[in-house]
């Protein structure tokens, strides 16, 4: 009868605990005196002549994401997510050669894009074109690799970018397209450190900002001068 | 005699029913499980204009658990799968993080994906006992990043839509603070030909 009775209560037990509360388990906090920056060296002239033989305006970056960098947090850098963006694309470009000249415009751009305010952006800054970016993804997941036992994890941030190059005079779509890249690292314990998070971070949005300004040489539209 | 060795083979059951290693998780089941392609117009409810089509689709509990392994509807969240089909010739540019829900002159914004992802993941539960340290972490850590990476993918965020193409995605809205009748979704798109809009609004079926 004792054993029954002692049986009972352990199987309870065991029953139970697949129902009960997992502990909580601490989200990776970001590290507020080494935080790394998103900031690369810009990449070289692409091009001996500029594509277009006019004046550029980059409009800061719009971040239009669904989900966060890292669950619910996005303060893992020294600068924020579309400052780092705004910059890495203006200087990457200006550096590229496709473009006569290119000029920072730091707003954003209008929810509506109007003939009226583009033409106010055109008159306000001297520019011809402007670039307006979208931020559609830019996050880290981590994948387990192997069984439950082994830590050994692959680490991906991810970048996904829209943009469209605005011929301000016509209100033309020179330009549009959709820009998705990652970067993979194994960690063994499944977070990196704040320096290789930044160095994946940077490889991404440096790959991807590099897509663009290769699609922009290959399929933007030719513009020809009319009389 | 035989009642003891019966209970002691129950025990050994149960004690290596969680060390065994293949284990499928939900969030990952969900996660593995995409949007099917569909097309707006096989929607009741959807609107059609200049070749542009939209429906809206509240989805029901046992969506929510196929999609997200998760009753978000018992929570107070509205899902709502959002089709969008381009038979026009034109290239769009989708605002999808943008979407709205209407009531008359009321217009009501998704939550935050994050919200969700947190709500899921604290509800999260695993058995403690009979798992290594090892086991406990990984088993979370593979659970939540299933959570997190799934509503990124099965949101409707800005998208390039060619002609002839459809593209579907999930938006979230408080259900206690929506009117229950006359709610419909509204969505722009920007012709990535000559920049101009078209503004589009499906009643919610």
């Amino acid at each position: 009868m004792q054993f029954k009775i002692v049986f009972t209560f352990l199987l309870s037990c065991l029953l139970l605990a697949g129902c009960a509360p997992g502990m909580a388990v601490e989200k990776p906090k970001p590290s507020e005196f080494n935080k790394p920056s998103l900031m690369y060296q810009p990449g070289r002239r692409m091009l001996a002549e500029p594509k277009y033989a006019l004046k550029l305006g980059v409009m800061d970056v719009q971040d239009k994401r669904i989900v966060p960098f890292w669950y619910d947090a996005d303060d893992f850098f020294s600068e924020t997510i579309s400052q780092g963006f705004t910059m890495n694309i203006y200087r990457d470009i200006r550096s590229s050669g496709i473009f006569t000249e290119v000029v920072r415009i730091q707003e954003q751009p209008p929810a509506t894009l109007t003939a009226e305010n583009m033409m106010s952006l055109k008159n306000k800054y001297g520019v011809d074109m402007i670039l307006v970016t979208y931020i559609n993804e830019f996050y880290m997941s981590r994948q387990k690799t192997g069984e439950t036992r082994m830590n050994t994890y692959v680490v991906t941030p991810r970048v996904g970018l829209v943009a469209q190059l605005i011929y301000l005079e016509k209100g033309i779509v020179v330009w549009a397209e959709k820009v998705d890249r990652k970067q993979e690292d194994i960690s063994n314990t499944g977070v990196l450190s704040d320096g290789k998070m930044g160095e994946l971070s940077r490889k991404v949005i440096q790959d991807s900002v590099g897509d663009m300004k290769a699609l922009i040489i290959q399929t933007g539209k030719v513009m020809r001068r009319t009389k | 005699m035989i009642y003891r060795l019966i209970c002691f083979i129950i025990f050994a059951v149960l004690s290596f029913a969680n060390t065994i290693e293949a284990k499928e998780f939900d969030e990952v089941r969900a996660l593995q499980t995409r949007l099917p392609y569909e097309e707006a117009t096989s929607f009741k409810g959807n609107v059609v204009k200049h070749g542009i089509s939209l429906a809206a689709h509240p989805l029901n509990k046992e969506e929510c658990e196929k999609y997200f392994s998760y009753d978000l509807n018992g929570d107070g969240y509205l899902p709502v799968k959002i089709v969008l089909t381009n038979t026009s010739a034109l290239r769009l540019l989708v605002h999808g993080s943008d979407v709205e829900l209407t009531a008359g002159k009321q217009t009501f914004t998704p939550l935050p994906s994050s919200e969700l992802i947190l709500k899921i993941q604290d509800d999260i539960s695993i058995p403690f006992f009979n798992v290594s340290k090892e086991e406990y972490y990984n088993e979370d850590a593979i659970r939540k990043n299933a959570i997190f990476v799934n509503f990124n993918q099965k949101g409707l965020g800005y998208r390039i839509l060619e002609p002839n193409q459809s593209v579907s995605g999930i938006a979230f809205f408080n259900s206690n603070k929506l009117p229950k009748k006359d709610l419909s979704v509204r969505l722009r798109v920007q012709d990535l030909g000559r920049v101009r809009y078209l503004s589009l609004e499906a009643v919610l079926h």
